[in-house]
């Protein structure tokens, strides 16, 4: 009786103590808005954000990225340079899924229209089990005659899955 | 209209293959031997890894649910006295329904904080039918042949243990192991999230049965699948979240009813002690998942470098106050978001800008400010106090992930 309350006990705090720690590892605290992992069979969500490709003298940042939701800061340094960012997003869950929402769009403050950016198509059916990629393309337009004060473009993007 | 399809289909072919069964007159499951179900599991276990890796979605969709309703017929026409003469537990029902109904009422009390999304389950007719035949159906014969299992097998405890192992690995979903195992943070948290609550879960579900003699778990199991499917939101929980919440569930259902259905009254006041020590553990670890996922206003975060020595170093732990960024001044240190990581550093200079504020901060050991100035939206809190070395084992867990968030 006694050992068996000890070893329910004392395998809960390690249990919780091993995710806390992992947890201080990973976490933005409170940035959860918009996940739901709470369901066995769902579980679809964007797990890597990479730079694929980066111009001289441009800096991509560290894009990041929630289970739905993604963000990129990417300071570009001359007209023509160009920063492509891959965004994964995968069906760990067992139901397939069809793509409900995708919407882009740039940070209104820091925002100049010398830089352009395009989305490449994703997945509309993402079965279990499969993964699709997302190309985001950041450009500083080539034909840009007067720089602009702040050549940073701030861009989010939400991606939203619902079950087929 | 596929879907319909391939339920109708589904529940032909069984059909059929019961009917040419019962022709043939095998006696293959009439045989008293209640070894076959369990060879059958186990066979079938093996057959879910394999499907689950090969093609998930014929084996969800189709192998899943036809096997369970197979086993569910045969329970029902083979073993009449197991499956209609189960005894009646009223009280252990209903204690089921309303824990269940509380766990369900708590987990959307969290996103009355954590906020609500739109759930992801579609609510039309032929994905209800489709859910139900893919999700609602397998748990019933899941549940009814654990519940038989652990009945015929209670007097051994090695098969007792085998049989969790058994239903456990049967819920684990093989591809998002394999998928995730090369990646060591997305593994850690399916791990964290899913694999550590089913065991626990199992373990609860044989403890149920074992003592009920009643398929109970399958009536917590329902009703919190009815709430995933018909619900139109869902609280947004992480996996911590989720992993933390489960095991705290799993551990306090198991308290109160062994609290509640306890024989031996000699016991009860022994219990009494023993509910009570579980009753602080778990008022202890709420308040801990609580303050780790910031629902306070104080909150942990682990230090990496010695950049702010002496006043802290690499190891500590510093516990920082949310703050507003006016109340700021020079010389106090805050807590700030860069790309994704934590700095810990001191403010040496506030800039009013035409009624934009922001700040130079620089760590005390270090020469020169830091490269950026830090906006008001990036500040998480300032310092309050520290704790001397109990960060270390969030350093070395970093380490092996090889993601630095925090300097």
């Amino acid at each position: 009786m006694k050992s068996a309350k000890n070893i329910i006990i004392g395998s809960l705090l390690i249990a919780l103590v091993v995710m806390s720690i992992g947890y201080s590892n990973f976490a933005s605290k409170l940035t959860i808005n918009g996940t739901t992992e709470i369901t066995g069979e769902w579980n679809v969500k964007i797990t890597n954000v990479t730079v694929e490709s980066v111009s001289d003298q441009c800096d991509a940042g560290s894009p990041q990225f929630t289970d739905t939701s993604v963000t990129f800061n990417a300071k570009l340094h001359k007209p023509g340079d160009s920063i492509t960012y891959l965004v994964t997003i995968e069906n760990l869950g067992t139901i397939d899924a069809v793509l409900n929402n995708i919407n882009f769009y740039e940070d209104g403050i820091n925002g100049t229209d010398a830089i352009n950016y395009t989305t490449s198509e994703v997945a509309y059916e993402l079965a279990a089990g499969e993964k699709t990629t997302l190309t985001i393309n950041t450009e500083y337009l080539p034909d840009t005659v007067e720089p602009p004060e702040i050549t940073t473009k701030t861009i989010t993007g939400t991606i939203e899955y619902v079950q087929k | 209209m596929i879907t319909i399809y391939l339920i109708f289909s589904s529940i032909t072919i069984s059909l059929i293959i019961i009917y040419i069964l019962l022709k043939l007159n095998l006696n293959l499951f009439t045989v008293n031997n209640r070894k076959v179900l369990f060879i059958l599991f186990f066979i079938y276990t093996i057959l879910t890894i394999v499907l689950y890796v090969k093609n998930l979605s014929i084996y969800k969709n189709i192998v899943n649910p036809l096997f369970w309703i197979l086993i569910l017929i045969y329970l029902i026409i083979y073993k009449k006295d197991y499956f209609f003469h189960l005894s009646n537990k009223k009280k252990q029902i209903m204690f089921t329904i309303v824990i269940s109904v509380i766990f369900v009422v708590f987990d959307f009390t969290i996103g009355l904080i954590t906020g609500f999304t739109k759930s992801p389950y579609n609510h039309h007719l032929d994905s209800i039918i489709k859910n139900f035949f893919t999700i609602i159906i397998p748990l019933i014969g899941l549940e009814y042949s654990r519940c038989f299992l652990i009945i015929k097998y209670k007097h051994n405890k090695v098969s007792i243990i085998f049989i969790t192992l058994l239903f456990i690995l049967m819920e684990i979903n093989y591809r998002t192991l394999i998928n995730t195992f090369f990646n060591k943070e997305l593994f850690f948290q399916y791990i964290c999230s899913t694999i550590l609550p089913i065991i626990a879960n199992n373990i609860l579900y044989t403890y149920l049965v074992f003592n009920s003699n009643y398929p109970l778990p399958l009536i917590y199991k329902i009703i919190n699948k009815l709430m995933l499917i018909f619900a139109f939101f869902l609280p947004s929980m992480d996996w911590y979240m989720v992993g933390s919440l489960s095991l705290i569930k799993v551990t306090l259902f198991y308290v109160i009813y062994k609290y509640k259905f306890t024989k031996e009254k000699k016991y009860r006041n022994k219990n009494s002690f023993v509910l009570l020590t579980y009753a602080f553990t778990l008022g202890f670890a709420t308040i801990f998942i609580s303050f780790m996922l910031g629902l306070f206003k104080y909150e942990p975060i682990a230090i990496l470098s010695n950049s702010m020595s002496p006043t802290f170093r690499r190891g500590d732990v510093v516990i920082f106050k949310k703050e507003n960024s006016n109340k700021l001044t020079n010389g106090n240190i805050i807590i700030y978001s860069l790309e994704n990581k934590f700095i810990a550093h001191r403010i040496i200079k506030t800039i009013d800008n035409n009624n934009s504020i922001s700040f130079i901060t620089k760590g005390d050991a270090n020469n020169t400010p830091d490269y950026k100035n830090v906006q008001p939206n990036q500040i998480k809190g300032v310092y309050v106090f520290h704790i001397k070395y109990i960060g270390y084992p969030s350093i070395w867990l970093k380490q092996y992930f090889s993601n630095s968030k925090m300097y």
